[in-house]
C-alpha cells in the first residue's frame, strides 16, 4: 500500500512540476473562460427574442421613403441598420445582415404620380434568408404608399409638411380605429419541457473545465509509455513491487491529478466568476466517473501507439476533436440531428449532460443514473482493454 | 543563394519526414475544419429557410357590404359578392413568394388543428372566422388569428407577417372608400374584392403598390465550413511557425549551428535560409490545406491568385513571428509551450474559434492588433467574391509585420 500511495504522489509531483505545465492546465481554461464567457455573448443567452438583421439604404430621402424606413425601424422582429448605398456589400461580407432594403430615388414622385416604385430587397446568392423579411416589407410598402397617397389627397396643401404629416396621422388613427386586424397567440406545447440553461459564462467554465481535465489525464496516461522508453519503467518492475500495486499506483496518480486539477478549477471558477457548481458530493462523483473514464482513454490509446510523443498528440488530436462533437464548445441543442447522435458517441456528452444536471437541478441521482452509467461503463472497456495491451517488458 | 535554398530545403524535408508533424499540422487542422463546417452549419446560419407546414382553417362566409342609408332593399342584389377568406387562401397563401416558404395545408377543425400545433405537426394555424367577410365590410372590428408554436417563433412571425399582409391590405380597401367617400366599399362586379389587395387586378391598378424585386447581394454567403476552413489554416500555421521557432533554437542548443558556421557559410546565409525555410514550409502548409479542403470539402476560397497571395502574405508574417519568438526565448520546451499558450490566445482573440461575426466592438479592436485577424478578414472576404480591392490592405499589413518581425528576430539571433 506505501508502495501505491509513494508511486501515486511521485506521478502526481511530477505532472505538475513545469510551470508551463501548471499555467496550461489551470490557468488555460480560466482564461479562455473569461475570455469566450464574459466578452463574447455574455449578454445574450439565446433565449428567443432574436431578430432580423436587415439595413436599409434609403435613396429617397423623401416624406414617403422615411415613413417606410420608420415603419420598419418600429417592427419588433427586425433589428434595422440605416446604411449608404456602398456599405451595404461590406455589410454583407462582415456578416452583419443578412439583408438589405434599397429605396430607389425617386420613390415618393412615383407613389405621387400612381406608379409603381421598385424596392429591391438585397440578399447574397444562393440563399434565402430575405424569404423571412419579405412579407414585412411588402407589407410595410403596400401601406406606405397607400397611406401616403390617402394623405395627399385629404391634404389641405400636400405641399405643406406639416399638413402632410397632420393627414397621414389621420390615416394611421383611422387605420388603427378600423380593428381589422391579426392577432397573434401561442399554443400550449404539449410536452412542457423545462427550459432552465446554464448562462453563457457557466456553460464556458464548465466546458473548458471538462476539456482540461481530460487533456491532463490524457497526457498523463502516457506516461507508462514514456518511462518505458527511457528505461525506468524496467527498473520498477525489477524492485520487489507488485505489478498489481505499480499499475495502481498509476491510475490512481491519474485520477487523484484529475480530480486535484476539477477540484482547482471548480474553486477558482466559482470565486472569480461566481459560478455555483451544485451540491459538492454529485459533483464529485461525476467529476469522478469522468476521469476514470478520461484514463481509460488515455490508456487505450497509449495501448495502441508506439511512442510517447504519438500518444500526446494522438490525444490532443482526439481529445479536442471529440470536445468539439459532445458539445464542450457550444451546446448539442445548437446542431442537427445527425451531428447530435455522433455526439453523444463521446463521453463529453455524457459528462456535460451530467454535470448541468448537477449545477442546474441540485444533482438528483435520479437525473444522474444514465450519464453515470455510461461514463463507467466507457471506463471499464476502455480500462481493461488499455490495460491488457500494457507490456511490461 | 545556393547554400540558403539547401537550408530551407532541409526544414522542409525535415518536417515531411516528421510523422508526428504531420499529424499534428496537417491532419488535425483537416478534422477540425470537418467538425466545425459541419456542426456549426445551422449556427452561422448558410442562408437557407426551408419550409414549413402551415394549417388553415377558413370559415369566413362570402358576404355583401351593407346598403347605403337610404337605398332601397332590392339594390343589395345590385352589391358586389365578397370572400375575403377565399382571397386570402389564394391569392395571399397561394402566391409564389408565400410558397416558397410555407406550406399551407386546409383543415376544418380549429381544435384539432391547434392539438397538431401542439404536438408540434405545424407551425401555426391560421383562423379566419365566419364573420370576417362581413365585419370588414361593415368596418367592424375583425380578426385574423394566427396561432403557434412557442418552440419555433421565428417561423411563427413569419406566419404572422403574412396574414397581417393581408389584413393590412384589406384594411387598406375599407379606409380608401371609408376617408375618401363616406358610403361602403363600391367595388366593380363580383371580381371587386381583389382590388383590395395589392398585386391584383381590379379597381386599383396594378402598378400603384411597391414592387419587391429580389437583388443579389456583391457579397456571397460564406459557410461555416469555409469559414472554418479559413480559420483553422491559420491558426495551425502559425503552430507551425512556433514549432520551427522550437527547431532553430535547439540547432543552436545542440550546437548543430556551430558547426554549420564553421564551415564556409556566412551567418546570415543562414539565418535567411532559416527564415525561407519556415516561410516555404507554412507556405506548403497553406497550399495542402486549401486544396485538401478544397476538394474533401468543396470549400471555396476564392479566386485562387489572391488566396494564394495572402497564404504568402501570412506564411511571411507567421515565419517572422516564429523568428523573432526563437530569437527571445532560449529554451526549446518554452518554445513548445508558447506554441500552445500563444498560438490558441492568437485563435481564440482573432475569430478562428468563435466567429468574429459574435465579437463585441471591443474586441474586435483588440482583434486587429493580431495578425491572424487580418488574413482571416483577408480570406474571408475573397470568400465572399469582394475581390482586389479588399485584398490589399491584409497583406499589406501582414506582408509588413513578417518583414519587420522577420528582419527583428534575425537581428538579434545574429548578435547572439
Amino acid at each position: 500500500m506505501r508502495q501505491v500511495l509513494s508511486i501515486t504522489l511521485l506521478q502526481f509531483r511530477l505532472a505538475l512540476k513545469s510551470k508551463g505545465t501548471v499555467a496550461m492546465v489551470f490557468g488555460m481554461p480560466l482564461l479562455l473562460t473569461l475570455i469566450f464567457g464574459l466578452l463574447i455573448g455574455g449578454g445574450s443567452d439565446g433565449s428567443g427574442g432574436q431578430t432580423f438583421p436587415l439595413a436599409v439604404v434609403d435613396s429617397d430621402a423623401s416624406f414617403a421613403s422615411q415613413k417606410l424606413v420608420e415603419a420598419l425601424r418600429e417592427e419588433k422582429t427586425i433589428g434595422l441598420r440605416v446604411a449608404r448605398n456602398e456599405e451595404v456589400t461590406r455589410l454583407f461580407a462582415d456578416k452583419v445582415i443578412a439583408a438589405a432594403v434599397i429605396i430607389p430615388s425617386g420613390f415618393e414622385d412615383d407613389l405621387s404620380a400612381g406608379a409603381s416604385p421598385e424596392v429591391k430587397l438585397v440578399a447574397p446568392p444562393g440563399g434565402n434568408l430575405q424569404l423571412a423579411v419579405w412579407p414585412v416589407i411588402s407589407r410595410e410598402a403596400a401601406r406606405v404608399a397607400e397611406d401616403y397617397r390617402l394623405a395627399r389627397r385629404i391634404a389641405a396643401d400636400p405641399a405643406s409638411a406639416a399638413a402632410l404629416q397632420a393627414a397621414y396621422d389621420r390615416v394611421t388613427r383611422e387605420r388603427q380605429a378600423l380593428g381589422i386586424s391579426t392577432s397573434h397567440e401561442r399554443v400550449q406545447r404539449a410536452k412542457a419541457k423545462p427550459d432552465q440553461r446554464l448562462s453563457n459564462l457557466g456553460e464556458r467554465a464548465l466546458g473548458f473545465t471538462v476539456m482540461f481535465v481530460m487533456m491532463l489525464v490524457f497526457s498523463m496516461s502516457g506516461v507508462i509509455l514514456q518511462e518505458r522508453q527511457r528505461g525506468t519503467w524496467g527498473r520498477l518492475l525489477v524492485t520487489p513491487t507488485a505489478r498489481a500495486s505499480v499499475l495502481t499506483g498509476y491510475l490512481l496518480s491519474f485520477f487523484v491529478t484529475g480530480l486535484f486539477q476539477f477540484a482547482v478549477l471548480v474553486g477558482a471558477s466559482s470565486l472569480l466568476f461566481r459560478i455555483s457548481w451544485g451540491a459538492l458530493l454529485p459533483l464529485a462523483v461525476m467529476a469522478a466517473a469522468f476521469i476514470l473514464c478520461s484514463a481509460g482513454m488515455g490508456l487505450f490509446v497509449a495501448g495502441i501507439v508506439r511512442t510517447y510523443e504519438q500518444q500526446q498528440v494522438v490525444g490532443v488530436l482526439f481529445v479536442n476533436a471529440t470536445c468539439m462533437l459532445g458539445g464542450v464548445y457550444w451546446p448539442l441543442e445548437l446542431v442537427n440531428d445527425t451531428m447530435r447522435r455522433i455526439g453523444y458517441l463521446t463521453p463529453q456528452a455524457w459528462a456535460m449532460d451530467g454535470f448541468r444536471e448537477v449545477m442546474l437541478r441540485g444533482g438528483a441521482w435520479s437525473g444522474l443514473v444514465r450519464p453515470l452509467i455510461v461514463l463507467l461503463a466507457l471506463a471499464a472497456i476502455f480500462m481493461t482493454a488499455g490495460l491488457a495491451r500494457v507490456r511490461y517488458e | 543563394m545556393r547554400k540558403v535554398l539547401a537550408i530551407a530545403l532541409c526544414a522542409l524535408t525535415r518536417t515531411a519526414r516528421d510523422r508526428k508533424a504531420l499529424l499534428l499540422f496537417l491532419l488535425m487542422p483537416m478534422i477540425l475544419i470537418g467538425i466545425l463546417g459541419s456542426a456549426l452549419k445551422g449556427l452561422m446560419g448558410d442562408g437557407k429557410i426551408n419550409p414549413f407546414d402551415v394549417l388553415l382553417v377558413n370559415e369566413d362566409v362570402p358576404a355583401r357590404p351593407p346598403l347605403p342609408a337610404g337605398a332601397p332593399a332590392a339594390a343589395l342584389d345590385q352589391l358586389p359578392v365578397f370572400d375575403f377568406g377565399k382571397l386570402l387562401a389564394d391569392d395571399v397563401l397561394g402566391s409564389d413568394e408565400v410558397r416558397k416558404i410555407i406550406r399551407v395545408t386546409p383543415a376544418t377543425d380549429l381544435e384539432a388543428a391547434k392539438s397538431d400545433v401542439a404536438a408540434g405537426k405545424a407551425v401555426a394555424v391560421i383562423y379566419v372566422p365566419s364573420t370576417f367577410t362581413a365585419d370588414a365590410l361593415a368596418a367592424r372590428p375583425a380578426t385574423v388569428q394566427v396561432l403557434s408554436d412557442p418552440g419555433r417563433p421565428t417561423q411563427a412571425e413569419m406566419v404572422a407577417h403574412v396574414v397581417s399582409g393581408f389584413t393590412a391590405a384589406v384594411t387598406s380597401g375599407t379606409l380608401q372608400s371609408r376617408i375618401l367617400n363616406p358610403r361602403p366599399v363600391q367595388g366593380g362586379g363580383d371580381q371587386g374584392g381583389n382590388s383590395l389587395l395589392p398585386g391584383s387586378a381590379g379597381a386599383m391598378p396594378r402598378d400603384a403598390i411597391p414592387r419587391i424585386t429580389e437583388v443579389a447581394s456583391g457579397a456571397r454567403n460564406v459557410s461555416a465550413m469555409q469559414y472554418y476552413a479559413a480559420a483553422m489554416a491559420i491558426m495551425f500555421m502559425l503552430m507551425t511557425a512556433f514549432s520551427r521557432a522550437g527547431d532553430i533554437i535547439t540547432e543552436r542548443e545542440d550546437g548543430t549551428l556551430a558547426r554549420v558556421l564553421v564551415s564556409p557559410t556566412s551567418k546570415a546565409t543562414v539565418l535567411a535560409g532559416q527564415i525561407l525555410g519556415s516561410v516555404a514550409l507554412v507556405l506548403a502548409q497553406f497550399i495542402i490545406l486549401m486544396l485538401g479542403t478544397r476538394f474533401l470539402f468543396g470549400v471555396y476560397w476564392g479566386e485562387p491568385l489572391p488566396a494564394l497571395l495572402l497564404g504568402t502574405a501570412f506564411a511571411l508574417a507567421a515565419a517572422g513571428i516564429g523568428t523573432a519568438a526563437a530569437s527571445i526565448l532560449r529554451d526549446p520546451r518554452a518554445a513548445d509551450a508558447s506554441v500552445g499558450l500563444v498560438g490558441t490566445i492568437f485563435a481564440a482573440l482573432s475569430g478562428s474559434m468563435f466567429p468574429l461575426y459574435i465579437f463585441p466592438d471591443g474586441l474586435k479592436t483588440v482583434a486587429r492588433f493580431i495578425p491572424n485577424y487580418w488574413a482571416l478578414q483577408g480570406f474571408l472576404d475573397q470568400m465572399a467574391g469582394l475581390g482586389q480591392n479588399s485584398l490589399w490592405l491584409p497583406v499589406s499589413i501582414l506582408a509588413l509585420i513578417g518583414v519587420a518581425t522577420a528582419a527583428a528576430g534575425a537581428w538579434r539571433l545574429a548578435s547572439r
